[in-house]
């Protein structure tokens, strides 16, 4: 794809599938990033084609993405396996099976659901610190209240890094997940983030080879892969996507399912009469936001549901239209907050987990809540699309 | 046509045919199964289409490959039956598997 002029539309593209929007940066985006995919969708050819950021494909139909990410032979994650913007390449991200399905199970070995249990007590005891001192306000700003602070120390002390240096942390992972696009341009301030955090994650492999703790970087080292301990490059590949993947999407999810309970009273009403229901709205929330946009790239020349797309075309999976399907019930349950195929969402269960208790210490000290006057842009688009500020007006719980 | 006969946690059967060639989960899902979710489309990725198989006299399951054994211990309510079901691939031989899916995929 041509980057020096990022507005053409290569020749294979019929003019007639592309569209005039900007998944990344059109104003919309930033008020209400649902609602304006809905509104896209709507006008938009099933796949699209989006002049924007590059040049990328757009779908947004639920089998269509479905099909791409399960179908590694056609579109394949190894784009991101060199690395990009001065990144290390990614693992497992970057590979394609069967390469990838090892080095898979190395970190589902980390993730696992029994593993994440265990870290239930604590969670609960960061989530109660937190909420308790909620209690009794009008209005809080929940964002730097509970949904940066809690799945950031949680993460923190899972990898072993110091909980006090989360917010610099922070900032650097968004830096770089916020890059729209693997095959973009350099960017110096992305470059720089990638540098820092490969010092950061050097110093910390470095540290647990000489002495193990209790954390994911010790296990690591204790893994094998093909009967071989992980390499040095490896283990950094690892962790770099531990890092990436860790640090912001919980505190998204979070403040994007507050936001839906804040605007659906009713729902608060039931939660409050039946606590029990809380796993399932967490699947109902992160259902109605899902917030990433996985991308792909064409492996080779293919025909995919009559649209001609050539070898290094990059795909957008539009995950919420896929998710929230027209006229379906919002109880349908299938949905691609955490993806699909063999990239989904290693970290689920950990993030099902602190979602679940979050809320359940949220409803047993808040009473019913709302959404604070902001007419401001809050969100921002892209393939990890944002919640930046949510302003909530509480009332005391009812006896 | 092979015949499965799924069992949800609260005893309640279900009677599913399935074409040679399909995965268990794949006949779930496309029948509305209780108790099997698939997210991952049967990528071996996510391990929330486990189920427990009791197979019939003649009926020879390949054994589960070693990360479908890996994926399997990271879970939880597992026992010596337990199977993840996108790792299933069906034919005649299966007619009459009982398959009993659990409440929830998720701990």
């Amino acid at each position: 794809m041509n980057q020096s002029s990022p507005h053409t539309v290569p020749s294979h593209i019929p003019r007639d599938l592309v569209i005039d929007f900007d998944a990344a940066r059109d104003p919309a985006l930033r008020y209400d990033v649902f609602k304006r995919l809905d509104e896209i969708r709507q006008s938009a050819p099933p796949i699209a084609f989006s002049p924007y950021n590059g040049g990328h494909w757009m779908v947004f139909g639920q089998n269509d993405i479905q099909t791409v990410l399960t179908s590694p032979e056609r579109f394949t994650n190894t784009h991101l396996g060199g690395g990009s913007q001065g990144g290390p390449p990614m693992i497992p991200l970057g590979m394609d099976p069967p390469e990838h399905t090892p080095w898979r199970m190395v970190v589902m070995k980390l993730l696992g659901p029994t593993r994440m249990s265990q870290l239930e007590s604590a969670i609960r005891d960061k989530a109660v610190e937190l909420i308790s001192a909620l209690e009794g306000l009008s209005s809080c700003e929940f964002i730097p209240s509970v949904a940066e602070p809690m799945p950031i120390s949680v993460f923190m002390t899972l990898m072993g890094l110091p909980v006090e240096r989360a917010e610099e942390f922070r900032t650097l992972a968004v830096k770089v997940v916020s890059g729209v696009s693997p095959t973009a341009a350099a960017d110096p301030e992305i470059m720089a983030a990638n540098q820092a955090i490969i010092g950061i994650l050097s110093e910390l492999i470095a540290e647990r080879s000489q002495a193990p703790r209790d954390d994911l970087v010790s296990a690591l080292l204790q893994e094998q892969v093909g009967g071989e301990p992980i390499g040095g490059p490896e283990l950094m590949s690892i962790c770099y996507v531990l890092f990436l993947g860790g640090l912001d999407t919980v505190t998204n999810a979070m403040a994007f399912g507050m936001r839906s309970l804040a605007l659906d009273q009713e729902l608060q009403e039931e939660i409050r009469q039946d606590p029990t229901q809380i796993p399932a709205v967490v699947e109902r929330l992160l259902k109605q936001n899902a917030f990433i946009n996985n991308q792909r790239m064409v492996k080779q020349d293919i025909t995919f549901n009559g649209v001609v797309m050539k070898a290094g075309d990059i795909v957008w999976n539009i995950n919420w239209s896929g998710s929230n399907v027209p006229g379906e019930p919002i109880t349908v349950k299938k949905h691609f907050a955490f993806g699909s195929g063999p990239h989904m969402c290693a970290g689920m269960h950990l993030a099902r987990l602190e979602l679940r208790v979050m809320y359940e210490t949220w409803f047993q000290r808040i009473g019913r809540f709302t959404l604070s006057a902001d007419n401001d842009a809050i969100m921002q688009g892209g393939p990890l699309m944002h919640i930046k500020r949510l302003k909530l007006d509480l009332q005391p719980l009812q006896p | 046509m092979a015949k499965i006969h799924f069992v949800a946690f609260d005893g309640s059967r279900e009677e599913v045919e399935c074409s040679p060639g399909q995965t268990l989960m794949s006949v779930a899902v496309e029948n509305g199964v209780a108790g099997i979710n698939g997210d991952c489309g049967g990528a071996l990725a996510c391990g929330t289409c486990h189920v427990f198989v009791t197979e019939g006299p003649d009926s020879k399951l390949p054994p589960p490959s070693e990360f479908e054994r890996e994926m399997l211990s990271l879970g939880h309510n597992t026992r010596n039956n337990s199977r993840l079901s996108c790792q299933i691939w069906l034919d005649e031989s299966v007619d009459g598997l009982e398959v009993h899916t659990p409440e929830s995929q998720y701990p």
